[in-house]
């Protein structure tokens, strides 16, 4: 049975930025955050599919859940270094509970949770690429973790 | 905030590899250098004009190596697959023009950022050949990197099976239409689109071309952007529903690398 959570629950950082800054018509808190932390069970981070560049190659692992942040995460340890890997999930991308199995349902793929093994169009990036969001991404993943913005499934 | 940049370079040791598929003997060097041929045996030399500390791997049962024939245009990928795993393309074969020792085929800096080692295979073979990464860069300058090969040839796929030799390279210009091709698909060939804006940055990288329309699929970064037989670029990444590459003159800029001309 899939969980499927309500997006107006969804504690994001676009929706606090815009209540804060009284959502004047100029305001640049009313454009779409570029990243995205959709607070739930398990927590995700969603890029706007704009501003960010998606690597027109694949990335395998399996999804795994840190219960200790909340998040999820891609191990993959044929790596070389990006052995731990944060994913960045495309716009409309949800978090699922299955089972007890944290996930997401990712346009294209449809529900995928904690323990499938994944491929998926993208490649991990150095943190250091990222680091005007280092900040964000501390909510979920120690700085080690190489960063990948995903595509969507695999599949051209 | 400063852009990040993300740079390695290194000249690793040639590579001594077990043959999935057996058809390669059990210990071989496929990163045999000009050098390696009159210093072979020694530990390491250092390169004259670089810095670089060269290291030799003695080269065992090198006549039963059947080693590929690079060209841009092909496969490039992480593990001897060309539907599973990671899988990128190669640009155009290169070389610097001060030194014959760095010699190779291009593709994106992110299939090399985390993979030391990728198998390359022409389209029209069965053959998988190891290529050790060379140098790579992600950020202000673009997203390029390049694999060592001794056995590059001055062409690339312009389609599947499609070879077509280069004779030049030059700078893309807004407006100008290029075609592409890359092994991330294959039922599609070879793509077009019109070169919209250059300079594009995203995700700290800059110095991308950004096309008119998205015309790539996962598989296809590092694959070549031509018109003709002229270089333009290497592919890149999707931003915001459309393509993008690293211009080929940035090989030059950062490494003296050149597009490897018929």
């Amino acid at each position: 049975m899939i969980n499927r959570k309500r997006t107006w629950l969804l504690t994001t950082t676009t929706v606090v930025l815009a209540l804060l800054s009284g959502c004047g018509a100029e305001d640049p808190a009313d454009e779409p955050e570029v990243i995205s932390v959709v607070e739930d069970d398990p927590v995700i981070m969603v890029h706007d599919g704009q501003n960010l560049a998606i690597a027109d190659t694949t990335t395998g692992g399996e999804l795994q859940f840190d219960a200790t942040t909340g998040c999820l995460y891609l191990h993959n340890p044929h790596a070389t270094e990006a052995t731990r890997i944060g994913p960045l999930w495309p716009p409309g991308t949800e978090p699922v509970l299955v089972d007890g199995k944290r996930g997401v349902d990712l346009p294209g793929a449809g529900v995928i949770t904690e323990g499938d093994h994944v491929s998926l169009h993208g490649a991990p990036d150095d943190p250091e690429l990222y680091s005007e969001w280092t900040d964000l991404f501390g909510r979920c993943w120690p700085e080690q973790t190489w960063v990948l913005v995903v595509g969507g499934p695999s599949q051209g | 905030m400063p852009l990040s940049q993300a740079t390695r370079a290194s000249w690793q040791p040639a590579a001594v590899t077990t043959s999935k598929l057996g058809q390669y003997p059990s210990k071989f060097s496929l990163m045999r250098t000009e050098a390696s041929k009159d210093v072979e045996g020694l530990p390491a030399l250092e390169s004259a004009n670089s810095g670089f500390i060269v290291h030799i791997t003695p080269v065992e049962e090198l006549d039963d190596v059947r080693l590929e024939n690079t060209r841009g245009g092909s496969y490039l990928n992480a593990t001897q697959s060309t539907t599973t795993g990671n899988r990128c393309t190669t640009g155009f074969t290169m070389h610097d023009v001060t030194n014959s020792n760095r010699r190779g085929v291009s593709t994106a800096g992110h299939c090399a950022s985390d993979t030391p080692q990728r198998w390359y295979r022409n389209h029209n073979s069965s053959s998988w050949s190891a290529h050790v990464r060379q140098e790579w860069h992600v950020g202000q300058n673009g997203d390029i990197g390049w694999y060592g090969s001794n056995n590059s040839l001055p062409q690339f796929y312009a389609s599947w099976g499609g070879v077509r030799n280069v004779t030049g390279s030059a700078r893309p210009v807004v407006g100008q239409r290029l075609w592409f091709f890359g092994t991330g698909n294959a039922s599609t060939g070879q793509q077009t689109a019109t070169v919209a804006a250059n300079g594009n940055c995203a995700s700290n990288r800059c110095n991308l071309t950004a096309m008119d329309s998205n015309v790539t699929v996962p598989g296809d970064s590092g694959g070549p952007w031509f018109s003709g037989n002229t270089a333009y670029g290497v592919h890149c990444c999707t931003v915001g529903s459309l393509s993008n590459f690293t211009p080929v003159y940035v090989f030059s800029n950062l490494w003296g690398m050149v597009v490897t001309r018929a």
